[in-house]
């Protein structure tokens, strides 16, 4: 045996070295060994962890004996049988010698402390089997132990208890209360009834022996430890810090493992005048992970679940918790005060958890008034309730959030009750809840600000997303209270916006967190004040406008006076605010404004300062780039809402002062050697897209002045011109000197080329859809402009097809152009779809698919021919792709999109009526395998949205392919054997699918497939008529053994009925036939 | 502290646990020096079935990973710990000494969630009042299973929590971060340079990236609340199954 001892420890050793060891593979895989075959192992290992050499000292390393340990626990855990008596015996012994010689006179290794935890784990494993037959005295043998005196005197005379034992002690109820009462613990384990029923044992089992003993023993322990703690801090000296030290350790632990019984074991147990005396103390003690870890045991007693609320309101008022939690937050508060820009972490966590119990008790509170109880116990909840309130307020009024967000929950619950009890009278609000709202609402408003040292630029993105994010709630607070009390919430925003925005009008010094904060208000009234109107009413109280009415009736709206909200934004823009010296207040203006433009369409005399501000260097000319790049978008926006009511003769003149920002420039970002995507990295790291919005919003200005088509031509050539010569010069550049991946400076112009032409693309889309009628007197943009543009763009596709980013930047421009210009530039289409298609990466599918969906949308009939060419290849590319084996997530995402996109597209091509393509003489051949793969997907259970989608298909295929021949008739629609497709493939396999045992008609989407079959059966009946009723009643039905009955009514209601109707119907019918097969 | 002499540098050891496949050693694989210093634990072999991608780790892989802060170097040995059991090796064996850990779990797999207490509580028995980070990995895959708001065990034992992506690097300093402020106990420590890193596999939707923090937030509103949930003893009843 000793030599298998030895073995042990050499693999050990071997295996804990950090260095690389030849035996390495040998010793993990011995060590592994050992650990499966732990039934018969643990008899080596229980020696490794105990024994000592001939001078006592510990014979293995502690390293080894961590692993001895390992293999007891594998032994021990999870056993739920009786071990035999001999084996109990020998461990039991062993064990308990070992506390005796370790713990009670020897250092509790001291040197290696992980080995303390470590065995108290082992001996709880030990004491889980053998606790409820074999070992029934195991707390009162460790309780001898604890008593026990040191030997040699070491411990002070004043102690009762051994101080080894008594942490080992505290450690084991510790580790038993996770293995038997903790609820994420036992979350964490994989369920198990026998091991379930076991802890239910053990808990009754030390609840009906020792549970009092347990509790008066820890008390003690802690009372005394406390005590010399007291008494420590009186003394000075080195010595003295170190019992200091040790004494605060006994009671911090003593206190969790207080903590960790108080929610298995009686109540009565555990609250009484001593041990909340004993709490309350500690609640306040100088040492911080005391009063941490007290509060968490105080925590579990006021939620400790109690059947009856009486019983829960005694607690409560034993506890007078609310007075101590009152005149802590004053203390804590004040010591806040006094720390001032010192911070302490440890300190603010005890007010969090302050807090923390705070909320816990007011939402146990509202339990008892909320839950059925007698009256006296409701009145009395609610008068406690009343007196924690206050208190509540001042925790939120923490600056530190995470303080602040303590006593949400009980917020959030005492809002809503309040909002219920508004609902249910007509009396107005009591004073006392006047009162609460009030200061609630001073608070939020306090809390809505920036800290005035914090500068969101200079912060950390986590603090800024942080604190939007505390706005967002805090957001939802104020809604909660304006819906019990409007007026008071609308009022105290109204008036602390209108204060500070006629403060900064009047010259008043204002600090910028309380500019930004005005400024914000207006920002959110629109959404806190759910009452005011949509559009122009929202702004101003002008009579409704029927919405049905034929001739509208043109309002002059400066007639009719502001609301509230429209007054702050008449005060706001008046104000100039927007020249705030603080960017974070200019960028609150803006956001405000490009967010209510309907305000602007009543005070039309708003728009021009507002413009000017825009465009400024308050606005697009600063020289913040980040700055700018939002400006870009508000501006658009702002444009693009308002554009009715900018005069077309001021246009020409933004444009202008526009111009300076639409050079295009380059920005290099860094690389990593070795990208594989360079280009595709260099347009993801730079920040052009925001000047995209430029591009658009000039495309939206020249549209506007429509009625001069001989200026809008000239405009819009001059916002074209440059980007062409700029396109050209660049597309020269490319070809004389070529590309080279390593070489950055050779990339540029091809990054540029791709720039020029997504600008050019937004130009376009700043103009109007072609209208797919064209009206009467309707006037056209330069479309021969758009011609041109198109040309210069396929002239650099051609020579640089090669670069995704270049087929990327077309597609994405010519579906903007083609918006535009509709039929104009239809002649691009095919030299367009040769080049995009020369070279290809998979990823672009999913693009080009949906990129050809929206050309079919816009051209329709005048796609046949490009459609009827590319039809056939893309097939090929979809299937290839699709016949690749899926290794891992990101293929089988890969996949499924594809699928869809395809399905979508054959689907829109239906739609289009183009399905002449499958059928014309360059593709027939195609035809039949088309059909077999979609009859694949739509018997593919595992996906049902790709199946509902290959439905879809073939109902549009029996509507079109599906009609009656018509001799003589040339063009027709129906196709020959069509029919005998549909009854001996479609029909059979529409079935197949809903009788599935693997359709799974609790899945959503399966619902919808089965719903499409529905539709499908019904268009097989109204295309075909009698003959298929004919089919269905007399060949497959009968097949299929229905009952006549059933199948008659099936195919009557199949007929006849509306689809909402038959669909219910049908998904009965296959619901209760699975039922019953 | 601005000393680069190896010996000098602060070196602290980082245990890193969590279940197999939730991309620990993709994770520390990143640091590219950390990468190339690595020393094994554990005799590696190409395990035929697990193709060349990515292979359990055998028992424990030790990466020297340093950063460059506002006050010199600092520097974490990252003990690269088997997830999966039968490669275990030593297992909490490898924890002895931690001085801070990281435990991941993959937000695509709601059973590599619901271990984590299981990871904490052997982490916290063998390294006692370690700072520790809890690391949701793979937030970069559209299809998560464990979202934002779920993620609730950090708030009860006061770990610090980051959403990452090892594939594309996103969120790769912020578990480094918090522990290196942690344990010099100065929390205006940064740092300068960004470490090398493995260029991005797949890309973050900052949309979404967005999305998950507000989510995350939203989530500490709850949190009180389920912490309650979770202390409540279930009724008494129950024992009697």
């Amino acid at each position: 045996m000793s030599n298998e001892i030895e073995q042990i420890a050499q693999a050990i050793a071997i295996a804990s070295d950090p260095a690389q060891s030849s035996l390495h593979q040998q010793a993990l895989q011995f060590i592994s060994n050992i650990q499966q075959n732990a039934s018969e192992t643990w008899r080596l290992a229980l020696p490794i962890f105990v024994d000592r050499d001939s001078e006592g000292r510990k014979k293995y390393t502690s390293q080894v004996r961590f692993f001895a340990l390992r293999v007891l626990d594998e032994f021990l855990d999870n056993r739920f049988d009786p071990l035999d008596d001999e084996s109990f015996n020998t461990i039991q012994q062993s064990l308990l010698t070992y506390v005796q010689t370790e713990y009670v006179g020897g250092p509790a290794e001291n040197d290696a402390p992980f080995l303390r935890n470590k065995f108290s784990h082992t001996l709880t494993l030990f004491f889980l089997c053998t606790y409820i037959n074999q070992w029934p005295s195991f707390f009162d043998d460790l309780f001898t132990l604890i008593r026990t005196p040191v030997p040699n005197g070491t411990t002070p005379p004043s102690t009762n208890f051994n101080r080894h034992v008594s942490l080992l002690f505290f450690h084991i109820v510790l580790e038993i209360s996770g293995e038997v009462a903790d609820q994420t613990i036992k979350a964490a384990r994989s369920w198990n009834i026998t091991r379930h029923q076991r802890d239910g044992r053990v808990r009754d089992a030390v609840r009906e022996r020792d549970a009092a003993k347990v509790n008066e023993a820890v008390l003690l322990i802690v009372a005394e430890a406390a005590e010399r703690m007291v008494e420590l801090r009186k003394m000075e000296g080195a010595d003295v810090k170190k019992e200091l030290d040790a004494a605060v350790e006994i009671v911090d632990w003593g206190i969790r493992t207080f903590g960790s019984y108080v929610g298995w074991i009686d109540i009565n147990l555990t609250v009484t005048p001593t041990t909340v005396n004993l709490l309350f103390g500690m609640l306040a003690d100088s040492s911080l992970p005391i009063r941490l870890a007290t509060s968490l045991s105080i925590l579990r007693i006021v939620s400790k679940g109690l059947k009856e609320p009486n019983d829960k309101l005694q607690l409560i008022k034993v506890l007078a918790l609310g007075q101590v939690l009152d005149a802590l937050e004053a203390k804590t508060r004040q010591q806040q005060i006094e720390r001032g820009e010192d911070t302490d972490e440890g300190e603010e966590s005890y007010r969090e958890a302050l807090g923390r119990m705070l909320n816990v008790l007011g939402v146990e509170l509202t339990k008892l008034i909320e839950e059925p109880g007698t009256e006296e116990v409701r009145n009395e909840a609610t008068s406690y309730l009343e007196q924690v309130l206050p208190v509540m307020l001042r925790f939120m009024a923490d600056v530190y959030d995470d303080t602040a967000s303590t006593i949400f929950p009980l917020l959030q619950i005492v809002l809503s009750s309040y909002k219920r009890d508004r609902r249910s009278t007509t009396e107005p609000l009591s004073e006392s809840r006047r009162s609460f709202l009030t200061s609630l609402v001073q608070v939020i408003l306090a809390k809505l600000k920036w800290e005035e040292g914090s500068d969101p630029d200079d912060s950390d993105d986590d603090d800024v997303v942080e604190f939007d994010k505390m706005r967002k709630d805090l957001r939802t607070f104020l809604d909660a209270a304006l819906a019990i009390d409007q007026d008071l919430v609308t009022g105290a925003v109204r008036s602390l916006a209108l204060e500070t925005i006629s403060a900064y009008r009047q010259g008043v010094p204002l600090q910028w967190n309380d500019a930004e904060l005005g400024v914000y208000l207006v920002f959110i009234f629109g959404e806190i004040n759910k009452t005011g109107g949509k559009g122009r009413a929202a702004f101003c109280h002008a009579p409704p406008v029927d919405k049905n009415a034929k001739v509208k009736p043109v309002l002059d709206y400066s007639e009719y006076p502001l609301t509230s909200h429209g007054e702050m934004l008449l005060a706001l823009v008046q104000s100039g605010i927007a020249s705030y010296p603080n960017k974070n207040v200019a960028l609150q203006y803006f956001e405000t404004v490009a967010r209510y433009t309907d305000f602007f369409k009543v005070r039309k005399e708003c728009i021009l300062p507002t413009l000017e501000a825009m465009i400024d260097p308050r606005g697009l000319h600063s020289g913040d780039t980040s700055y700018r790049s939002r400006l870009f978008y508000l501006f658009y926006k702002f444009i693009k809402e308002n554009r009715a009511e900018i005069s077309p003769d001021l246009n020409p003149t933004i444009i202008n002062n526009m111009r300076d920002l639409f050079p295009i420039s380059l920005e290099m970002p860094e690389l990593e050697e070795g990208e594989p995507d360079v280009l595709g990295e260099i347009i993801r790291g730079s920040n052009f897209e925001s000047q995209l919005y430029l591009f658009e919003t000039a495309g939206i200005l020249t549209s506007l002045t429509f009625k001069t088509p001989e200026r809008q031509a000239s405009l819009l050539l001059s916002l074209v011109k440059p980007l062409l010569d700029d396109l050209s010069a660049n597309f020269q550049m490319y070809r004389e000197k070529g590309s080279n991946m390593e070489d950055l400076d050779s990339l540029a112009p091809i990054v540029k080329v791709h720039h020029i032409i997504m600008a050019l693309g937004n130009i376009a889309k700043g103009f109007p859809d072609y209208p797919t009628v064209i009206p009467e007197n309707y006037i056209m943009p330069p479309l021969e402009v758009f011609s041109e543009v198109s040309r210069a763009i396929l002239v650099c596709l051609e020579a640089m097809n090669v670069f995704k980013i270049v087929r990327d930047a077309t597609r994405f421009a010519f579906a903007r152009i083609l918006a535009t210009a509709g039929p104009t530039v239809a002649s691009f289409i095919p030299p367009l779809m040769g080049n995009l298609l020369a070279h290809f990466e998979p990823s672009e599918l999913v693009d080009f698919m949906n990129f050809i969906g929206l050309l079919i949308f816009r051209l329709n009939k005048d796609l046949f021919d490009v459609l009827d060419q590319l039809i056939g290849p893309l097939n090929l590319h979809i299937r290839s792709l699709l016949s690749q084996p899926i290794s891992g997530t990101d293929d089988e995402r890969a996949h499924i999109e594809t699928k869809k996109a395809y399905l979508a597209l054959l689907n829109n091509i239906m739609a289009a009526k183009l399905q002449g393509v499958f059928t014309s003489d360059r593709n027939s051949a195609n035809f039949e395998p088309l059909l077999k793969s979609m009859l694949d997907i739509a018997e593919d259970v595992s996906e049902p949205s790709s199946q509902k989608a290959a439905f879809v298909f073939f109902t549009k295929c029996v509507s079109c392919w599906g009609k009656p021949i018509i001799d003589n008739t040339s063009d027709q629609e129906g196709l020959p054997g069509f029919d005998h497709f549909i009854y001996e493939r479609i029909v059979p396999l529409a079935f197949r699918v809903v009788s599935s045992p693997d359709f799974n008609l609790k899945d959503g989407q399966a619902i919808v497939a089965l719903q499409e079959i529905c539709h499908l059966l019904q268009a097989i009946l109204a295309t075909r008529g009698q003959e298929a009723s004919n089919f269905f009643l007399s060949v497959f039905f009968p097949s299929q053994n229905w009952p006549p009955e059933t199948a008659l009514e099936c195919v009557t209601k199949m007929q006849n009925t509306d689809p909402k109707v038959f669909r219910k119907y049908f998904t009965d019918l296959i619901r209760s036939s699975r039922r019953t097969s | 502290m601005t000393d680069t002499n190896p010996a000098t540098i602060p070196t602290f050891k980082l245990v890193l646990v969590g279940d197999g496949g939730t991309g620990k050693t993709t994770f520390v694989k990143r640091h590219l020096t950390g990468e190339f210093e690595k020393k094994y634990i554990g005799t590696k072999k190409v395990l035929s079935d697990m193709g060349p991608i990515s292979r359990p780790t055998l028992g424990v892989e030790v990466h020297p990973l340093s950063f460059t802060t506002n006050y010199g170097t600092i520097c974490f040995n990252v003990w690269d710990t088997a997830g999966q059991e039968k490669f275990g090796g030593l297992r909490d064996g490898y924890y002895i000494q931690g001085q801070c850990g990281i435990i991941m779990f993959d937000v695509t797999s709601r059973i590599t969630y619901k271990n984590v207490p299981n990871w904490h509580r052997d982490l916290e028995r063998v390294c006692e009042n370690i700072p520790i980070v809890l690391c949701g990995n793979k937030v970069d895959v559209k299809e998560r299973k464990v979202k934002t708001g779920a993620v609730t065990f950090h708030r009860k034992k006061n770990l610090q929590y980051f959403e990452i992506s090892a594939k594309s690097n996103y969120n790769f300093e912020k578990p480094f971060l918090w522990l290196a402020k942690k344990l010099v106990g100065n929390p205006e420590l940064q740092f300068v340079a960004a470490p090398a890193l493995a260029p991005a596999e797949v890309q973050v939707d900052p949309a979404l990236m967005k999305q998950y923090e507000a989510e995350l937030k939203q989530a500490c509103l709850r949190k009180t609340q389920i912490f309650l949930a979770e202390l409540v003893p279930l009724p008494e009843e129950e024992d009697d199954l």
